[in-house]
């Protein structure tokens, strides 16, 4: 990318010229900065649990079990994360997964659909839970955390409607099941999900035009509004987005479990949330693809570990909780930053 | 009260210079002056914001009082009711009396809303208000509120209040409510205080004052009683001689064409009826004092908010509120308040400069970031926009390449109108001659421009012609040799 600065009196002051080795040291300063150390984090712990417990963790059972905990949590994170970029806080997520566990599950049970229909009908539901939180947030200006708490409860109580209180278990086709406990490479399918899923958004949010537009969204709202850019209908997109990518998420937790219960789902609200605001503060400032996977690994990890260790069941959230803490504070960035 | 020798400088710019003011008891003592200078900056050293230079005396009822705090300010007497009157909107009147001064309380220090209330209805209805204390003072009318600031300022504490400073009480009130706001400081004089009035609307500078002093370029010019003076002559104090000086821009724009802008009756807020023809190439100016409806234009037109009335380009009627319509109908807006409305803090200069039109790859969604460079480099020179790094975040620039930047934003879309509100605020001096530079070549490249600004001397300078707004409605247009600083400040203050 050769362009020529201008010539003129300050040539002193013009755009800096790479020095020998100026752009190896810039390299080298980022990869050992704080945006990198999540990972090295990641690195230190995998070696220190290797160490401290080879037998159990260093398994394949242990990566697949990890793995695949943390695929669904990724799925939400990164759903949630568009609407995030543009200043908007979908906290429906996990309710809107429960729905999708549910209801297909319920659908196959009951009315014996096959996957593809269930696939159509359970997106084509979860979706509609994210219009009717657009019409609220850019039709109506209802403040979004309001909102999207609001449809939640509404996809919480229609969930709890389906199930009645008890659990349903759905007769999947076995090519159906594999969708949720399929195994590639080792890698179990969901987190292959997620991996593609984080490929494409960070693609749309580095590469393309609509990705920039909803940064300049979370940004400044009213300056993206006057230079053209249509922020409620750019609003109103990501708040389906995220709610099918939540529909989604349940689908694989339907079929990756197998038992559909209506408070399976919600509880990976709070993880799902902790692993975007920790990833937030790595490889970029401010959520982003990338560093929502580095976190779900670190987290997923470092739980996986303790819990091998002998740590009680609580650990997890408490690992979570703590973490996310640490990493906002050690990052040294305001929360405007990081949201 | 009495100060002599207030000088406060910022920088290399003299905002006030040597400056005395004083006001007796019981007077209406008016200050008047053109955009510019210097009665914010008076009231702001009156009010303890700003510090002035060392040499300044201030004394009120004979006692010496040091300027420079608020807190010295309000012990030696001293109130204000500021041009934004400073309530917190979803508050009620009682709240707003209240907040920063202890509230009536009993024991336990809980507050007793019930004395607090009756306290309140209690001051505003000495000075003549009766409204509901308990609403949103967001709802309340104007003048209403202008109450609740005045009683607010004049709620009494442990010293006497001697002076009120009520700085453009006026500047959006209709004329029926203005009558209401005379009396109440009528009741207010007949107290003794005494009032410092600024205002840009002289009808009432000379309906209420007693004495009026003039500002012109940070200095006093004269101060004399009210009954002295004829319209035309304060206005002549107020604007000076006859600017023989005053650069024109050589009318040069193609008069031949048929406009490429027609507005017919826009209607908003503050503007009654708005009309105009822009030809390409012409550069017309739009100025006004505050509340004349020329801070709104530029937004009213280019849609940023709902408006009433017909605005087309080429003939194609660009919808209100549709920014993004407007845009691809030609018409671009370099607006005001730019750390506000223009710059997106998370993003780089070139993504800041690219955002309206992002440059795609053919047939597909990516960005194509060598054609996107490629402008960069263009438009970064073309305006001389310093450092010259593109992926810089644009908050790092200073205020002035930051203009340069939101300049080529919109140049580079190509529009056919495009109107700046006050181009040139918070820009340095360097900065500006380019601005003017780009914005000349341009017009001569076809582009119409409206320029909407509150710095008359910019307007001259410019322009090919300027619409003078008063009260929400054209008052006259100026061009060729009567395009002076002097006519276009007369106008503006004209009624």
């Amino acid at each position: 990318m050769a362009v020529t600065a201008p010539t003129g009196e300050n040539e002193t002051e013009v755009g800096k010229v790479p020095t020998r080795f100026g752009n190896a040291r810039r390299i080298a300063a980022r990869m050992f900065g704080k945006r990198f150390g999540g990972i090295w984090v990641l690195v230190i712990i995998t070696v220190l649990f290797s160490a401290l417990i080879p037998h159990t963790f260093l398994t394949v059972l242990t990566l697949q079990t990890t793995l695949s905990d943390g695929a669904v949590t990724a799925i939400m994170a990164l759903g949630v994360m568009f609407p995030l970029l543009t200043g908007i806080f979908d906290i429906s997520i996990a309710w809107v997964a429960g729905f999708a566990m549910v209801l297909s599950s319920y659908l196959n049970l009951r009315f014996g659909l096959g996957a593809i229909p269930i696939c159509v009908v359970t997106l084509v539901a979860s979706g509609l839970f994210g219009a009717l939180s657009a019409i609220f947030v850019t039709k109506l200006k209802v403040n979004s955390i309001v909102t999207t708490l609001g449809v939640g409860t509404v996809a919480l109580g229609l969930t709890e409607m389906i199930t009645q209180g008890n659990s349903i278990s759905p007769n999947f086709s076995n090519t159906f099941f594999d969708f949720g406990q399929g195994v590639f490479l080792h890698i179990p399918l969901p987190f292959i999900y997620a991996l593609v899923l984080a490929v494409a958004m960070y693609y749309v949010l580095e590469y393309t035009a609509l990705g920039r537009q909803l940064r300049a969204i979370g940004g400044n709202p009213t300056a993206a509004r006057l230079a053209g850019v249509q922020v409620l209908k750019l609003q109103a997109g990501v708040l389906i987005f995220s709610a099918v990518l939540s529909g989604f998420a349940g689908l694989v937790l339907a079929t990756e479990i197998g038992t559909a219960t209506e408070s399976t789902a919600p509880a990976f609200l709070l993880p799902a949330a902790a692993a975007v605001f920790l990833g937030a503060t790595q490889i970029k400032i401010g959520p982003n693809p990338w560093g929502t996977i580095v976190a779900i690994l670190l987290l997923g990890i470092g739980i996986k570990g303790l819990q091998l260790m002998g740590a009680s069941t609580w650990v997890g959230d408490f690992f979570n909780g703590v973490v996310l803490l640490v990493a906002v504070a050690v990052s040294g960035e305001g929360i405007e930053r990081l949201v | 009260m009495a100060v002599e020798g207030v000088t406060k400088r910022f920088g290399r710019t003299t905002a006030l210079a040597d400056f005395s003011f004083d006001v007796h008891e019981g007077e209406v003592h008016a200050l008047v002056g053109h955009n510019g200078s210097g009665k914010s900056t008076f009231v702001k050293v009156l009010a303890g914001f700003h510090q002035p230079e060392p040499g300044a005396t201030a004394s009120v009822q004979g006692q010496p009082v040091s300027l420079g705090s608020p807190e010295a300010a309000r012990s030696a007497g001293l109130r204000f009711v500021h041009q934004d009157l400073g309530l917190v909107d979803s508050m009620n009147a009682t709240d707003n009396m209240n907040l920063g001064f202890a509230y009536p309380s009993r024991h336990f220090r809980r507050i007793d809303w019930r004395r607090a209330r009756e306290e309140a209805r209690q001051r505003l209805a000495e000075l003549g208000y009766k409204f509901d204390v308990t609403v949103p003072a967001g709802s309340l009318s104007l003048i209403d509120r202008t109450g609740i600031a005045i009683a607010r300022a004049l709620k009494p504490g442990d010293r006497p209040i001697r002076v009120l400073v009520l700085d453009e009480p006026t500047a959006a009130l209709p004329a029926t409510e203005v009558a209401e706001l005379f009396s109440v400081i009528h009741k207010l004089r007949s107290r003794g205080l005494g009032i410092v009035y600024i205002s840009h609307h002289l009808e009432e500078v000379f309906a209420i004052s007693d004495r009026v002093t003039v500002l012109r370029d940070a200095k006093h010019v004269d101060t004399r009683r009210t009954k002295d003076l004829t319209e035309s002559a304060l206005i002549d104090l107020m604007v000076g001689d006859i600017d023989v000086v005053g650069a024109a821009r050589s009318a040069t724009a193609g008069t031949t064409a048929p406009p490429v802008l027609k507005v017919a009756g826009l209607k908003s807020a503050l503007i009654q009826e708005f009309d105009l023809e822009l030809r390409p190439g012409e550069i017309v100016g739009v100025a006004g004092v505050a509340g004349s409806g020329r801070e709104e234009l530029a937004g009213a037109l280019f849609g940023q908010e709902a408006r009433e009335g017909e605005v087309a380009v080429d003939g194609q009627i660009i919808p209100s509120a549709k920014t993004a319509a407007a845009i691809s109908g030609g018409l671009g807006l370099l607006s005001a308040d730019r750390a506000r409305t223009g710059l997106v803090h998370n993003l780089s200069v070139i993504e800041n400069l690219t955002l309206p039109l992002i440059p795609r790859s053919l047939g597909s969604l990516a960005i194509d970031r060598k054609l996107e460079r490629r402008d960069a480099a263009e438009w970064l020179g073309r305006l001389d926009i310093r450092p010259w790094d593109p992926d810089l975040p644009a908050v790092a620039l200073s205020g002035g390449n930051q203009q340069k930047l939101l300049l080529g934003r919109w140049l580079r879309v190509k529009p056919k109108v495009l109107v700046l509100d006050e181009p040139t605020q918070g820009v340095d001096v360097g900065a500006i001659a380019r601005i003017y530079g780009i914005v000349e070549e341009y017009a001569r490249q076809g582009i119409a421009f409206l320029v909407c600004s509150s710095d008359t001397d910019e307007l001259v300078s410019l322009c090919d012609r300027v619409i003078v707004l008063s009260r929400g409605r054209i008052a006259g247009e100026l061009s060729g040799s009567d395009l002076r600083r002097d006519t276009v400040d007369r106008m503006c203050l004209s009624y």
